[in-house]
């Protein structure tokens, strides 16, 4: 389901030729928004979940959220990412948090 | 911004190029074509052409946590296509798994090189996943190479999806398209072409599907929806074993792969009952090994003996694999994470559901696709194809599919030595053509009124589901119901022309809807013609329960007429180069 | 081939060598990954020391240097000069400060520094082992100048470009050159007629051979970046060809007359004007807004050279230059605005400038000091000071000129009317420096009046034919009335609007400005310069030196290698976002063919703001490179701070860094923990870098920058504070305490309270316990 976008946040990557979570979308289904400027998904439910969106976000404005048809609020699910690692991390229904931190690049 | 949907055909812009290899799709077997082509020779000009971007198209955008095919000291390619065999319930080119094995080791090791983690044990291998599978850190692998694609020079068009093949006669001598953001119709010229656009999903009706949110739910890439399988079922070229269709056990609602606990952590899949279901009941094809068929339908058949739900048995798991575990999912779909997190469940002390997901052709893991030769040249002179889109070699995956795509690049080079000339293209074709791929726009300007392309994506996927087999029928199908299938299939596919498009993305899914109706035809004619059923899982014939030797131990083939659209469908024989038992790996 | 680094710590004459046990620190850093030598030695930066170490290189021992010694801000050049003769390119040589920030600032704790100065080191080698060499970028050696604005300013800049060599071409938007001082009667301090100066300059300019001149022509656009920019130029119609002798017979018969300004009558001008005292072009020029068109043509008739053609049109061109000069200058402040003083309304009252004309021989009185509307003769002159000025209603600044420009008017007066009654009213006279002696000239000599208070009014008796200007006299607390036949309205400076340079960074009053203490005439777009009253008010003898000072800092620009290495684009990895070329604060980044990023090494001033923006980093600095950073991060022992949280700082290098080395030189003792990376600016930190410090386990991230408004680079501060105030939400949502990462200031003598700042985030730190991401 739909990357939800946090308006705040998002800069519709300013000036720049396309913002990158459209750029990246293997669905092509982000869209900026003529009214705001800001990052939308123009259809929840043809998203895959792959959250390259959520990775190539520089502001960390958007958040990957589960249908609800298939489960429970509110977990999340959010990465860290650094030069060669990774970081996720996941807080579930009932408050429980886990991190998880790995390398996904060798250099 | 993306541009505005032309409202007349004069209005569309043309963008034309000429190639030397023009490579069709930018996944896995894509951008390896395109790195070995290009350092194979580097004067010459390769051109991928992708319908999303390049650093996270095709099956690997979330990333992948295992190879499931390298082989490993003491290993060979012998034994690589017995297993396969075995799995593939005996059916697949040995000459192709030959080939391709050769090269699986190549192509991984490179990936390490160019940045992918492989995990390593203590003696500094790669650490082992089970007999085939070794286990890897790859959220990233598919940005690695892509990388890897632009330092060798290629040239790469995002966001531009291909329609149809350029051809003289039947020659393919390049492809035509058009731009998702620019609006343009492309016309790509090429010495040789390479089709290496997945496989496809979306044929059939997901059980996870609920209007607003869950549709693309599945398990396979949802945005690889057959159109390479299309444009050669268009052109006329020969395709395989579409009936050997993938449906796979996954988990239950988020349709995740299930390999990762399975194979890497051991986990039995288990029924209602707690009873481990493999060994139990299908002892007889190799317990926990039976082939992949088997592990398929093994806990829809419990389910409708009554024994469901199953699950996989994680309760055994110590917190540190549990961890474990969850980073390999991170790696290759981290929302199944969110999932379980969505869900609050302890998988130490819940086991996770499975059930069969919906039915996709993925020649990656099937047997389906083009009918290809070594090379992986296609029936159709100027055309090689690799990755999912290419046939006869199941079980190939990740490593196989990269091993496919350099032994296209090395067909295509070696097809443009013998090239006498580089053909002349049509421009009644193209034009044709330019009419056909903004027909959908023009009618929405014009007419206002008409069908849109998720109206009849809903359609087609009910009526597949319903009635060629997926999954809300436990994947059972007989003769009456595929005649039904293809009957309404006609009807949708005379339908098309009354598709509309409000603007560039919704032209893509017109195209995409129309190009699975074409798969969707072919793959119904085939599951007709074998009368028997092969494949529990994959292709259950109700009305021909048993596996039936004399007819059908071959390939199932076809060819559509292009002039008369006819669907020809045919054998071809079984070559064993690796003796042995076909059936035991 | 793996790198051979060199470990080579220094004594310091004791002052490191007695806190830190060298030798076993040497011994620990040779078995590293990577380090193929590692010495200890009483002075590095001794001749001895200093030839160790290039003997090694020169020998094939180490090709990569780590000098484990003083402050990166010391001793800069003796270690470069060592790179270059040894052979090393400087990006293999790494330096790590044992010394201000270890030993200086922990010498009471010396387990401790003992322990910082092996992650220090061992930082030094994770980032040295994947670096990169760089040659530095030399530029191109074609060389040509637009400079825009032909006064004072303009052409002094002009002709000293001239001179050394450049093209250049000079535009002005009126008919002739001199600007605002060749109109002047006389200018200060020496009292000598202003042509002469211009005579001496527009004769050298000339003799270089190397200028293109046009008048009447407006710069209309501007693009590119320093090296590269393209030009648009609009050239107003003269009517008047080459062939003109300036012989004057036009103006014989030109009908109409044109008014000098608002307050004069009109005198010898007319719709066709000439060059006056300084004949520059020497053709004459038709003024369109008051010639009455072919329908008249008396001019063209009569001249005797058929020079004036009245078809003439607006012509349009585009020149590419390196660099461009800007000298627009400035005009009066509009004194009809002033409603209580009447000019324009009221006969008598006139602005300094007006004065000016008066003055002049050739002005419309012949330079006699009559009234100039009725002739009568001027018998008391009132001059108002500030007409305008230091008030929020007009302009709200001090125009710093206009003080001395009347005491030298008092000058002009007394020269022709002996017996005048001269009056100043003023708030304040500033006269700094030696103008002070022409103050008390106009005092002690010239018997001038001064009042101090700013005037309510001037108004005009109709009686007595006079203009009465009323004020209260602040020093006596009396009002006081004062009758004048003329009254000089001493009005202000405003800069010259140039439309096709309006989105420069202005300061508050309208002046273009560059970084007044650090660059005062580059702007912030890198390869222009602003010279004269385009900068600020004031007076000649300054925009003169303003203008060689612009000269100068354009030569360095164009002529030179430039000072930076600019960053490099990883093209296989950049997506072309754009977002280096948006951010850049000196226009410096820009697309190239591919739709690539390229850096203008003559633009780019070495600030790593693209660096610390690029979302894939795949552009940085040398030095920065995401692989660099992150073999420096990864080094870090985070559980080496015995119990204290682990905080790794970045420090601006203009002046956290320093301020941090100043606090550890007087003493100021903070935690060892404190591991400082010492970056260009704080724009440069790159968020990414933040990520793989708290995934490393380290416990806070400072970044530490200049006071927003006092930022060498504009933004480095600001976009610091952005990025992090996103990285602070992300991770809020991810349950890790946000105050982890912090954005402070510090100004470089800052030290004292830097260290403070520190230790409360220390303390938070604490209090937070230890980083989640911490296994």
């Amino acid at each position: 389901m739909p990357p939800k976008v946090n308006l705040q946040k998002c800069d519709g990557c300013r000036a720049e030729s396309e913002a990158l979570c459209v750029q990246i979308c293997p669905g092509d289904l982000m869209a900026l928004d003529e009214n705001n400027g800001k990052a939308y998904c123009r259809s929840a439910r043809d998203c895959w979940d792959c959250m390259s969106c959520v990775k190539a976000c520089p502001n960390g404005a958007i958040e990957t959220r589960l249908p609800y048809q298939l489960g429970y609020y509110p977990a999340k699910l959010i990465p860290l990412v650094g030069s060669n690692k990774i970081s996720w991390t996941v807080v579930d229904i009932h408050g429980k948090v886990e991190r998880f931190t790995f390398k996904n690049r060798n250099d | 911004m993306a541009a505005k949907l032309p409202a007349k055909l004069e209005e569309v812009g043309e963008v034309r190029l000429e190639t030397d290899i023009l490579i069709i799709g930018a996944g896995n077997a894509g951008c390896y074509a395109a790195i070995e082509a290009k350092r194979r020779r580097p004067d010459l000009r390769v051109t991928l052409m992708e319908k999303a971007h390049i650093d996270r198209s095709g099956c690997l955008a979330s990333g992948m946590d295992a190879i499931n095919t390298y082989i490993k000291k003491n290993e060979t390619v012998e034994n690589l296509v017995r297993w396969s065999r075995a799995q593939a319930g005996g059916l697949l080119r040995e000459d192709l798994t030959i080939t391709m094995a050769e090269l699986l080791n190549q192509a991984i090791e490179e990936w390490e090189e160019w940045g992918l983690p492989i995990k390593k044990d203590e003696n500094g291998e790669y650490l082992a996943r089970g007999r085939w599978d070794i286990a890897i850190q790859g959220s990233e692998m598919k940005v690695i190479l892509a990388e890897k694609v632009r330092e060798y020079g290629c040239e790469v068009l995002n966001r531009v999806v291909a329609t149809n093949y350029l051809l003289d006669g039947d020659r393919v001598i390049g492809a035509m398209g058009f731009g998702v953001r620019d609006g343009k119709f492309y016309i790509i010229k090429a010495g040789a072409t390479i089709v290496a656009t997945g496989g496809a999903a979306g044929l059939y009706k997901p059980y996870t599907n609920d209007g607003v949110d869950s549709h693309h739910q599945i398990w396979y890439c949802p945005f690889n929806v057959g159109t390479g399988y299309a444009m050669g079922i268009r052109a006329g070229a020969e395709m395989t074993t579409f009936e050997m269709r993938w449906c796979a056990v996954r988990t239950k609602d988020f349709n995740g792969p299930i390999d990762t606990i399975s194979v890497g952590y051991k986990a039995p899949m288990i029924n209602a009952k707690g009873e481990k279901i493999l060994a139990k009941r299908y002892a007889h094809m190799g317990g926990d090994a039976s082939p992949r068929f088997v592990r398929a339908n093994a806990p829809m058949e419990e389910w409708l003996a009554g024994r469901g739900p199953c699950y996989v048995d994680t309760r055994h798991m110590t917190p540190e694999q549990v961890k474990t575990l969850k980073i390999d999912y991170l790696n290759e779909r981290p929302s199944f994470v969110l999932f379980l997190a969505a869900r609050g469940q302890d998988i130490t002390r819940e086991p996770i559901e499975v059930y069969g997901s919906d039915p996709y052709i993925v020649g990656g893991h099937t047997a389906s696709g083009y009918w290809i030769d070594v090379k992986r040249a296609t029936t159709l002179p100027g055309l090689f194809a690799c990755g999912d889109v290419a046939g006869g070699v199941p079980n190939k995956f990740v490593g196989g599919c990269a091993a496919e795509g350099m032994l296209a690049a090395r067909g295509a080079i070696e097809y443009l030595g013998s090239l006498a000339d580089r053909g002349q293209v049509d421009e009644s074709l193209v034009a044709a053509e330019k009419a056909r791929v903004y027909a959908p726009a023009i009618r929405q300007v014009r007419e206002g009124d008409g069908v849109i392309p998720r109206e009849m994506e809903e359609r087609l996927q009910r009526l597949m589901d319903e009635y060629a087999g997926g999954v809300h029928q436990f994947y059972r199908m007989n003769r009456e119901r595929l005649e039904y299938a293809l009957k309404h299939l006609a009807i949708l596919k005379d339908q098309t022309r009354y598709l509309v498009a409000h603007d560039l993305h919704e032209l893509m899914e017109a195209h995409e809807i129309i190009d699975r109706l074409d798969v969707a035809e072919v793959l119904v004619h085939h599951l007709l013609f074998r009368e028997e059923t092969r494949w529990p899982g994959w292709q259950n014939r109700v009305d021909f329960p048993e596996r039936d030797d004399t007819r059908f131990d071959c390939f199932v083939n076809s060819r559509r007429n292009p002039q008369t659209g006819e669907i020809e469908v045919f054998t071809r024989p079984y070559e064993q180069i690796i003796p042995g038992d076909r059936y035991r790996p | 081939m793996p790198p051979k680094i060199g470990v080579y710590l220094c004594h310091c004459y004791g002052e490191i060598g007695k806190i830190l046990d060298l030798e076993k620190l040497s011994q620990q850093a040779g078995k590293w990954r990577g380090v193929a030598a590692s010495i200890h030695y009483p002075a590095l930066c001794s001749a001895d020391g200093l030839e160790i170490i290039a003997e090694d290189v020169r020998q094939g021992r180490v090709d990569r240097v780590v000098v484990g010694a003083c402050s990166p801000a010391v001793h800069r050049d003796t270690f470069l000069r060592l790179a270059r003769q040894a052979g090393l390119n400087e990006h293999f040589l790494e330096r790590c400060n044992l010394r201000e920030q270890c030993t200086r600032a922990h010498r009471d704790q010396p387990a401790l520094a003992m322990a910082k100065a092996r992650n220090l080191l061992k930082m030094a080698v994770g980032r040295l082992s994947p670096a990169e060499s760089f040659e530095p970028v030399s530029s191109s050696t074609s060389r040509s100048v637009l400079v825009v604005g032909g006064g004072i300013a303009g052409l002094t800049a002009a002709e000293n470009l001239a001179r050394a060599g450049v093209n250049v071409t000079l535009v002005e938007k009126s008919p002739f050159l001199g600007g605002k001082v060749a109109r002047l009667h006389r200018y200060y301090p020496r009292f000598c007629s202003p042509r002469c100066g211009l005579e001496v300059l527009m004769a050298r300019l000339l003799a270089t051979g190397r200028v293109t001149v046009h008048t009447l022509t407006e710069v209309t656009g501007v693009r590119g970046t320093a090296g590269n920019f393209m030009v648009e130029l609009l050239k107003q119609p003269r009517y008047v060809k080459d062939a003109c002798t300036g012989c004057g017979a036009c103006l014989e018969v030109c009908p109409v007359e044109v008014a000098p300004s608002a307050a004069l009558p009109p005198g010898r001008q007319r719709a066709i004007e000439g060059p006056g005292l300084f004949p520059y072009p020497l053709n004459y020029a038709v003024n369109r807004v008051f010639c009455r068109g072919k329908s008249c043509s008396r001019c063209v008739e009569v001249c005797p050279a058929g020079a004036i053609d009245l078809d003439q049109e607006e012509d349009r061109l585009s020149i590419g230059v390196d660099a461009i000069i800007l000298a627009a200058g400035w005009e009066p402040y509009d004194a009809g605005r002033i409603n209580n003083y009447g000019y324009g309304r009221l006969p008598g009252v006139i602005t300094s400038m007006d004065l000016e004309v008066l003055a002049r021989p050739d002005g419309p009185t012949g330079g006699q000091l009559i009234r100039p509307h009725d002739k009568k003769p001027v018998r008391r002159v009132a001059f108002i000071q500030c007409a305008g000025s230091r008030d929020k209603q007009h302009l709200a600044y001090c125009s710093s000129v206009c003080c001395a420009a009347t005491l030298k008017q008092i000058d002009y007066v007394r020269a022709v009317a002996p017996e005048a009654g001269i009056f100043v009213f003023y708030m304040d006279i500033r006269t700094p420096g030696n103008l002070e002696e022409l103050y008390r000239r106009t005092r002690e000599e010239h018997g001038a009046v001064f009042i101090r208070g700013n005037p309510y009014a001037v108004e005009w008796d109709p009686g007595a034919e006079e203009l009465v200007v009323t004020a209260d006299d602040t020093l006596s607390g009396s009002r006081v009335a004062v009758r004048a036949e003329l009254v000089v309205l001493a009005t202000g400076m405003v800069p010259c609007a140039v439309p096709a340079f309006e989105r420069l960074e202005k300061d508050t009053t309208g002046f273009i400005t560059g970084h007044l203490p650090c660059s005062p005439m580059e702007v912030r777009r890198a390869g222009i310069y602003v010279a004269g009253c385009a900068q600020e008010p004031m007076d000649v003898s300054t925009s003169v030196k303003s203008a060689l000072a612009a000269a100068a800092e354009c030569l360095a620009t164009i002529q030179n290698q430039s000072v930076v290495v600019p960053p490099v684009v990883e093209r296989h990895k950049c997506d072309r976002c754009g977002r280096c070329v948006e951010e850049c604060p000196y226009g410096a980044c820009s697309f190239d063919t591919g739709g690539y990023p390229a850096v203008n090494p003559l633009a780019c001033r070495g600030c790593g703001i693209c660096q610390g923006g690029c979302p894939l980093r795949c552009i940085y600095l040398p030095g920065f490179s995401s692989r660099e950073m992150a073999g420096l991060i990864e080094a870090v022992d985070t559980g080496s701070m015995d119990e204290q949280p682990c905080v790794l700082a970045f420090l601006c290098a203009n002046d956290a860094y320093p301020a941090l080395d100043l606090a550890g030189t007087r003493g100021t003792s903070y935690g060892a923990n404190i591991l400082a990376v010492r970056v260009p600016c704080a724009g440069a930190v790159n968020a990414g870098w933040i990520n793989d410090a708290l995934l490393s386990g380290i416990d806070g991230v400072l970044v530490v920058g200049c006071r927003t408004t006092e930022c060498h680079y504009g933004r480095g501060t600001s976009l610091a504070e952005s990025r992090v105030n996103n990285l602070r939400e992300t991770l809020q949502r991810m349950l890790v305490e946000p105050e982890r990462v912090q954005v402070l200031t510090a100004g470089i003598e800052d030290g004292q309270s830097l260290v403070a700042a520190i230790k409360r985030f220390v303390k938070q730190l604490q209090e937070l316990g230890p980083n989640p991401f911490k296994e």
